[in-house]
């Protein structure tokens, strides 16, 4: 035991404290505690109650903080959730980076990122962009009315308006019924698959010769034909459609439809396609030719019937590409990263056919035939004063006419204005060797 | 004590470390030649595939923008060019190759189904038909040592097996795998057929008998966008990675030993290769299709280099 602490005996009921200067300190110490604690209580004990002491001089935000929506923090009086009131390295003294801080609290909605299909806006926007994070008059706290929110980035949509044949949630601008603010397992952010969200509200009425489709078409995609907005025609048929399903005329590509009988075409595959357009088939000719020798080649890519998009492209490139192609998808994002500005907009909006034209293009990697490889569909002027490409610049490591792809990376850059080599020190010698 | 914990410290280190030196092992390959066809042929026209006949040690080069076949002597280190040959005209963008012991060739062509054949001894021509579809373009073509022809239809996601007579002997397949696209295989001594997928970077091996007996890989993990497979005289599957510009080198098991290649134009380095193709004295062969280059490599310890 050591002198001078505290001599613990151990008894029937416990510890005893026998040293006489302990007991004093013990006795004293709580004592002493109380009274310094309650000095610095008062020394930092607020002038008023945390909203009100903030509204003293933030006065014009108490009536903006009492719209129908209020965050509850704002309704709790609890500024200092979100904001610290002393310093910070974030404007408006919030506590840290407007996404983080928000999803400090919103934890499910880190899981939204983990879904196949992400909306832009919220993949790289602010969430503050489309919420206000105190109070509004409308739900979900958004910062105008869905619409017109949704408008605002959309703005072809708007012409979608004007059609003669509006689908009704659109027509009301009720975007959110169809889709998800944020993220869903749906392409196009969709809250359901297209044939449910459709059959939700009305069944199939497709028919053709009096016999319904329905049969065929419960697990079909509604959207495959149909536009999920607007159209000028009766049946709300996407803009681009081929004009034998146009015309009703089933019977050019396939065999009579009975009900309840799988509807068959009249010859299988790519071979369909070729029997009206012939002069397609020099494509499977082609030394670079992508799936050629897959029999559904052509319908990988074009909807035989209707679609939103010229040439009858099924998706989005993003989705018709990229969802094979996932490789190419990560380095775009590990170079977009790594350059951190990329102005090239094909790239910038994963507008794969923008460039590569797979089958059509029958080029190493689908590009455009020639010295701009279809850079210069954009870039016009480029290259007319600057280093020549074509056949009077023949890349010595190859023996090749330069093109753009020469010294620019597309998918993969490491360097400034998307260059294979630092311009600076490493790009010019590559090939200018003395 | 606190000596022997640095002394723990210090073989731990040891230990690991080497066998991260082990997994990341310098690549027992070296670069060796650029095949060159440029004085004689004019050169390749975005090559698709190369095949080695062991017998006659003629190595052929399906050179499918020029509409023709390169043969160059495989005898030597040194690739002498021996001639061309393209049908008298007759082939167009040939793209899977390979020749059995009496000289046949066995010719892919874009746009044309089934396989043709040709024989140079009596200068005629046959075409294989390919049973059933009638819309068939078979791509990559295959030989073993039992002049067994190997002929991948990706479109059909199979792989069929012809006997020396041309008779079929089997139809390789992953069952209820709806979307097992093959992009190339490789057969080993043992008729053990090993086909790549691109897409989901999958290596399927297959006993001599079309029984799924291994397969492994992951796309994003192990590949990117491997494209073509090989086997050396030792079992080992050496795999190009088209975006990754490397050769991953894995053991008969699908466990990874090493790689070798990196980006660029330099000889020696890879830019987009499409194809390899290995002979029995483990030459390695490397296209790059988009820039009209063969490369061969070599293991290092081989003398003749």
């Amino acid at each position: 035991m050591l002198k001078g602490t505290a001599n613990y005996a151990m008894n029937s009921s416990g510890f005893s404290i026998q040293d006489s200067v302990f007991r004093k300190i013990v006795i004293f110490l709580p004592l002493f505690i109380l009274v310094l604690g309650g000095q610095i209580y008062a020394q930092t004990q607020l002038k008023a109650r945390m909203p009100e002491l903030c509204y003293r001089c933030h006065k014009e935000l108490k009536k903006e903080f009492s719209k129908v929506y209020v965050h509850v923090p704002v309704k709790k009086g609890q500024c200092n959730i979100c904001h610290n009131p002393h310093t910070s390295n974030q404007a408006f003294l919030i506590k840290d980076e407007i996404n983080h801080l928000c999803m400090n609290c919103h934890k499910g909605t880190r899981n939204d990122f983990r879904k196949e299909s992400i909306h832009t806006a919220f993949q790289r926007g602010k969430c503050t962009d489309c919420h206000n994070p105190h109070s509004t008059n409308y739900r979900y706290l958004l910062t105008k009315a869905q619409n017109t929110l949704c408008l605002d980035c959309h703005e072809a949509m708007k012409d979608q308006f004007r059609q003669a044949y509006l689908i009704p949630p659109f027509k009301e601008g009720r975007c959110l019924s169809c889709h998800h603010a944020h993220a869903s397992y749906e392409s196009n952010q969709l809250v359901k698959s297209p044939n449910q969200l459709c059959q939700g509200c009305h069944d199939i009425r497709c028919q053709i010769g009096g016999v319904s489709l329905s049969f065929a078409l419960k697990e079909s995609p509604c959207t495959t034909c149909h536009s999920g907005h607007s159209s000028d025609s009766k049946g709300v048929f996407n803009a681009y459609a081929h004009s034998a399903f146009l015309e009703g005329n089933c019977e050019q590509c396939h065999n009579p439809i009975s009900a309840g009988k799988k509807i068959t075409t009249l010859l299988a595959g790519k071979e369909l396609c070729f029997s009206c357009h012939e002069e397609k088939r020099q494509i499977v000719n082609n030394i670079n030719i992508h799936m050629g020798d897959v029999e559904s080649a052509c319908i990988l890519c074009h909807n035989p019937h209707a679609s939103s998009r010229k040439d009858l492209i099924r998706k989005h490139d993003k989705e018709l590409c990229l969802n094979c192609h996932q490789d190419t998808e990560r380095r775009q994002a590990l170079m977009e990263n790594r350059l951190k500005s990329i102005r090239c907009s094909p790239v910038k909006g994963r507008k794969c056919l923008k460039c590569h034209k797979p089958p059509h293009y029958g080029g190493p990697l689908y590009l455009k035939a020639g010295e701009d490889i279809g850079c210069g569909d954009c870039h016009k002027a480029q290259h007319t004063i600057t280093h020549p490409i074509g056949e009077e610049a023949i890349d010595p490591r190859t023996g090749h006419a330069m093109n753009c792809g020469t010294c620019h990376s597309i998918h993969t850059a490491k360097h400034k204005f998307m260059l294979y080599y630092n311009r600076d020190r490493e790009l010019c010698i590559q090939c200018h060797r003395r | 004590m606190r000596r022997s914990l640095v002394i723990l410290i210090a073989m731990l280190c040891v230990f690991f470390g080497s066998t991260e030196i082990m997994a990341k092992q310098r690549a027992p390959v070296k670069f060796f030649m650029s095949l060159n066809a440029k004085e004689e042929a004019g050169g390749f026209d975005q090559p698709y595939s190369l095949f080695l006949n062991e017998h006659n040690k003629q190595l052929i080069v399906s050179d499918t923008g020029k509409n023709r076949l390169l043969f160059f002597d495989a005898r030597q280190d040194d690739f002498k060019f021996l001639e061309e040959f393209d049908a008298n005209g007759a082939m167009f963008h040939p793209v899977g190759v390979v020749q059995d012991h009496h000289g046949k060739l066995y010719v892919t062509e874009r746009g044309k189904n089934g396989v043709t054949i040709y024989d140079r001894n009596t200068n005629s021509k046959d075409v294989l038909a390919l049973e059933g579809i009638s819309d068939n373009i078979p791509t990559n073509l295959a030989m073993d040592m039992k002049g067994n022809l190997y002929v991948l239809e990706r479109g059909y996601k199979r792989i069929l097996v012809f006997d020396p007579e041309l008779q079929l002997k089997s139809q390789i397949s992953v069952s209820g795998q709806t979307s097992t696209y093959f992009s190339d295989m490789a057969v080993d001594k043992n008729g053990r057929i090993y086909a790549l997928e691109t897409l989901s970077g999958k290596i399927y091996v297959f006993d001599s008998q079309g029984k799924l007996i291994n397969k492994f890989g992951k796309i994003g993990k192990d590949f990117d966008f491997p494209t073509s497979i090989a086997l050396d005289p030792h079992g080992n599957i050496y795999v190009v990675d088209q975006h990754k510009h490397k050769v991953l080198v894995f053991n008969s098991q699908g466990v990874f030993q090493w790689e070798f290649g990196q980006f660029g134009w330099k000889e020696g380095s890879l830019y987009f290769p499409t194809y390899i193709f290995i002979d029995s004295s483990n030459r390695i062969f490397i296209l790059e299709r988009y820039i009209n280059r063969i490369q061969i490599f070599a293991p290092i310890y081989r003398k003749t280099l």
